[in-house]
């Protein structure tokens, strides 16, 4: 396998050539999603969704079935045995043989132009079905070659066609012939439809084959086809790829088209989340839930995500093997994960000395603590624990004081800091101690998948920054492991590049800025209260259903130009990545009224100085948010 | 030596830290990957970060070695094989074609703005064939030239030493292939416009100069060929016997040439025809002009100026080296001190720092195979 500079920059399927370099790359685990999807029986022969924002994997999920990399897998499959064995299980290889045909269809060719034709919307339909038709069972036929191992064009009279139902199609159809014939008519149907596109006259489109459905989906069935007189394969999928490329209107009327149809093979649609519009893509309370088969390859690892750490090591891992400069087998353990006193003792000292003064001080004034600062200041703990438990210890007497009802003015017994200590207080306890005194938070594997927050790409983008610098050690000769504080340093300047770029890559990038920057201003003030009271802080708000909804109400959104620029803005920060949206949490009591919660991408929180965890959010109503996007 | 090992020596001789080497690391793999490998003077087993190693060793101070290492990162410029190649497939439809359809405008009367009307007339192939292709060196890349713009093989020379028979050759099949044209008028018709190809001239001496009284490089030979030898030699095929030099045009394409030497170049043929007393029109261009900012960008680096001048190595100032200013033989050939190496070769107009060999006192970047061999 070939050998790269940083073999983290290696990003979209769509940009590594080779297929045994990107088998190579690839991590089995996303599969697991579609081994769930299996064991639910909605995996073949439906129509699956495949969304994520961009980086999520979808392509170099879909490539994986392609042809190409099947017979790799067949013929290799002791080097790949990973991803062979899951592809068993998903009943893709049956004994010696593939017993699937995947055919990948990009939509990214172009398409949109024929909106721009000056033609009518039925005339458009038609060269745009005609294309899809004639690519589709092009693009078929080519796959049955591949996946056989015969040649293209030598092979094409080795396949059989013949439809099963006869299909009335157009008069020239051939429902019985060899491949040549059929891809010949494929190559004809697209032909007609470029010379009507390359047409000054609009007559040209009123001839035969006036084409408004997908009369492919009806052809390409394994039942219909041959090789040699055997079975091509016993599964086709037809996987539809980047449909975000289409208009909205050709994504609209190709996804109803497809769901009509009721195809008899598998039909995976692969997009990214900007191609939903903002109902789509924001959920609408009663309507959650989707009455289709989704893969939200971002909610999948959301909701998984010890999986998703095993996920990242791997990609990780095989990706540091691929450095032609650095050799090591494992990228997890150059990065430290815990922190080194020694490299920061000065700090931690300081940390000690202002903390203890600080609970003297509060002890002073208030008998009540004066047994839990002793207690604190007496323990024989190393310096960063030390630090951790009088942190703790300012947070507890914090939340005492802020109690209505006051205990009686004698000292409180050591015992209670126990009782109220609780896992929460220690992680708030960590965070506000590294942001106060300036010691790294944002370091090791298990923080690096949270910042990544479901998405590879994130987290290939921040660990190249994590590679460029090992590599540069190695170059400089130093010992190669990250630190935590380099790891922070590295971490933090790549989320300032990354927010510098959001106004100008993001739609409504600037309200977007101003939205996500009132979110995390509101996060920072609760999370930095001295009680910690949402440890370990807050990270996202949440609206009322009932109040969410109404962005949605048709009448008044019209006479509300306010509430599209909100539903803009948070449908874009969905679409990027930026924001997520939890549903259906019940605050209080059992019946209360549920909440969307809208979390901060972790990457967000970063750049704010937040903590990585979730749970923590702070009710808002709309009316407050609509003031943050539409600031004059 | 290994890359890795390379990449590391060049950071300890540049005390370069991890933050630098983040910086420089990517943009010396790019550079060497798309260009600086394909360097056809490097030793076997020796490439661009290998050599580059060498070359930075050899300063003494560690600024010396900044000083030079940031000159040759901002300020070189590499002219790599497929660029020249771009460059050559450009001289036909930027210079030849124009030249044949200005003639057809002439002939015609058909406005000369009217191209495609030129282009399809009658005249254009004739015309296209009434033209004779030589090349000045081997860097012309002439065969290339050829294929790339569909030239018939009897109206192109590798070289303007154009032996008897050869031009028997030529002028015989350009009289088959016009036998059933009308359009020059003459049934013995002669090679009316002559296009000579080179890749790269920074001073132009080597084209047109006086030495001991007497005109000497390749031009001038081109010109006395045709006008002066040819009438010396009346029942011989030469040169100047197949071309019509009553109504003949010459002109010079570089595919890379300094301002300088274009310059020279036109203002000496303009002499050798007044000197002569000849009916020639004369043209001289280049592709990709190169204009003196690139001499003064590095004559105003007074750093860079004191480190070239002190690891200059006098040797190379020989006889063919002193036909040019011998001044400041730092600045290389003739003064000309522009920082340009080409893929085959490096100039020798370049600066000596980047191109001297391995006996000299520093040995080069991109050390330069001489022509001239003692």
């Amino acid at each position: 396998m070939s050998v790269a500079r940083n073999p983290f920059r290696m990003r979209a399927s769509e940009r590594i050539e080779s297929d045994s370099i990107f088998l190579g790359l690839y991590s089995p685990y996303v599969l697991e999603t579609l081994i769930e999807k299996q064991a639910q029986a909605d995996l073949w022969d439906n129509v699956l969704f495949i969304r994520s924002s961009p980086g999520g994997g979808k392509t170099s999920l879909l490539r994986l079935f392609s042809p190409p990399s099947l017979r790799i897998l067949q013929g290799y499959r002791k080097h790949y045995k990973d991803i062979f064995n899951i592809l068993k299980k998903l009943g893709v290889y049956d004994r010696n043989k593939i017993s699937v045909l995947g055919v990948m269809f990009s939509c990214a060719r172009n398409y949109q132009i024929l909106e721009d034709l000056p033609v009518n919307d039925s005339q458009k339909l038609n060269l745009f079905f005609s294309l899809i038709n004639s690519r589709i069972i092009a693009r078929t036929i080519k796959a049955m070659l591949e996946l056989h191992g015969v040649q293209f064009p030598e092979g094409l009279k080795q396949i059989s066609f013949e439809a099963q139902n006869n299909t009335e199609i157009s008069t020239n159809f051939p429902n019985k012939c060899n491949g040549n014939e059929l891809y010949e008519f494929a190559l004809n149907l697209e032909r007609e439809a470029y010379s009507k596109i390359n047409s000054f006259t609009t007559s040209d489109y009123r001839q035969k084959n006036y084409i408004t459905d997908l009369f492919s989906l009806s052809i390409i069935n394994p039942s219909n086809f041959k090789i040699n007189g055997e079975k091509i394969s016993e599964r086709f999928i037809l996987m539809f790829d980047d449909v975000h490329k289409l208009t909205k209107k050709q994504r609209k009327i190709l996804i109803s088209t497809i769901i009509e149809s009721r195809p008899s093979i598998s039909i995976w649609i692969s997009e990214r989340l900007e191609a939903l519009d903002a109902t789509e893509i924001l959920p609408q309370g009663a309507y959650i839930g989707r009455d289709y088969n989704e893969i939200n390859l971002e909610d999948y690892w959301g909701t998984n995500t010890k999986r998703f750490e095993v996920l990242l090591s791997n990609i990780a891992d095989k990706r540091i093997r691929n450095a032609d400069n650095v050799k090591v087998e494992s990228f997890t353990e150059l990065l430290q994960a815990i922190l080194d006193e020694e490299g920061i003792r000065g700090k931690l000292e300081e940390s000690v000395e202002e903390l203890k003064n600080d609970l003297i001080r509060i002890s002073s004034k208030d008998i009540k603590f004066k047994d839990w600062v002793n207690f604190g200041i007496s323990q024989d703990f190393s310096l960063l624990e030390k630090a951790e438990l009088l942190q703790k210890l300012e947070i507890l007497i914090s939340r005492y004081k802020n109690r209505t009802q006051l205990a009686f003015e004698f000292p409180l017994s050591p015992d209670e800091i126990k009782l109220a200590d609780k896992s929460e207080v220690k992680l708030a306890a960590e965070f506000l101690l590294s942001r106060r005194f300036k010691l790294p938070y944002y370091f090791g594997m298990e923080k690096l998948v949270k910042l990544s927050f479901s998405n590879i790409e994130q987290f290939l983008g921040f660990a190249s920054e994590f590679f460029e610098e090992i590599s540069a050690k190695e170059i400089a000769r130093k010992d190669i492991h990250l630190n935590a504080q380099e790891q922070e340093r590295i971490l933090k300047n790549v989320v300032e590049r990354k927010w510098r770029e959001i106004p100008k890559i993001v739609p409504f990038g600037i309200r977007v800025s101003d939205f996500i920057t009132q979110l995390a201003n509101i996060a920072k003030v609760e999370t930095f209260r001295p009680s910690a009271p949402y440890a370990p802080g807050v990270t996202g708000i949440g609206i009322k259903i009932s109040d969410y909804r109404s962005l949605f109400e048709e009448e008044p959104v019209k006479n509300k130009p306010d509430r599209i620029t909100l539903v803009d803005v948070l449908s874009s920060c969905l679409a990027n990545n930026l924001l997520r949206i939890d549903i259906n949490k019940s605050q209080g009591k059992k019946g209360g009224e549920k909440w969307i919660i809208i979390y901060l991408n972790r990457w967000l929180c970063l750049k704010f100085d937040l903590p990585l965890s979730y749970g923590g959010w702070r009710p808002k109503k709309i009316k407050e948010i609509l003031k943050w996007v539409n600031k004059k | 030596m290994r890359l890795a090992l390379a990449e590391k020596l060049l950071a300890k001789i540049m005390n370069w830290d991890t933050e630098i080497i983040k910086l420089e690391q990517p943009k010396l793999r790019v550079i060497a990957n798309l260009k600086y490998d394909d360097y056809q003077q490097f030793e076997p087993g020796i490439r661009f970060i290998e050599s580059l190693v060498r070359w930075l060793q050899q300063f003494e101070q560690l600024e010396e070695r900044r000083i030079a290492y940031d000159h040759f990162i901002t300020r070189l410029i590499f002219f790599s094989d497929d660029e020249i190649s771009h460059l050559m497939t450009l001289a036909f439809s930027e210079y030849v074609e124009p030249t044949i359809l200005d003639k057809i405008a002439v002939q015609t009367r058909i406005d000369k703005f009217h191209k495609h009307k030129l282009k399809e007339s009658n005249y254009y192939q004739e015309y296209q064939r009434l033209s004779l292709f030589v090349g000045l060196s081997d860097g012309s890349r002439i065969d290339q030239f050829r294929r790339m713009n569909f030239l018939n093989n009897e109206q192109v020379c590798q070289t303007y030493q154009i032996p008897d028979e050869k031009a028997k050759e030529l002028l015989k099949k350009l009289r088959e292939d016009l036998r059933n044209t009308n359009n020059s008028g003459t049934k013995t018709p002669k090679f009316t416009s002559l296009f000579l190809l080179d890749d790269f001239s920074a001073s132009g001496i080597s084209y047109c100069r006086i030495e001991e009284g007497a005109e000497d490089g390749k031009l001038f030979k081109v010109l006395n060929a045709i006008y002066v030898d040819s009438s010396k030699s009346e029942n011989r095929y030469t040169l100047g016997t197949i071309l019509n030099k009553d109504n003949l045009d010459i002109h010079v394409i570089f595919y890379i040439a300094t301002f300088r030497a274009i310059e020279k170049i036109r203002s000496s043929v303009k002499s050798w025809i007044k000197r002569n007393n000849k009916n020639l029109k004369f043209s001289v261009n280049a592709i990709q002009i190169l204009d003196d900012t690139l001499k003064q960008n590095t004559l105003q680096n007074q750093h860079f100026m004191k480190i070239i001048e002190k690891y200059f190595d006098t040797s190379i100032v020989d006889e063919h080296f002193k036909k040019g200013k011998t001044e400041k033989p730092h600045l290389g050939y003739d003064e000309c001190g522009i920082p340009v190496v080409l893929n085959h070769n490096t100039p020798n107009n370049s600066l000596p720092i980047y191109w001297m060999g391995e006996d000299k006192k520093i040995r080069g970047l991109f050390p330069r195979i001489t022509r001239h061999r003692s």
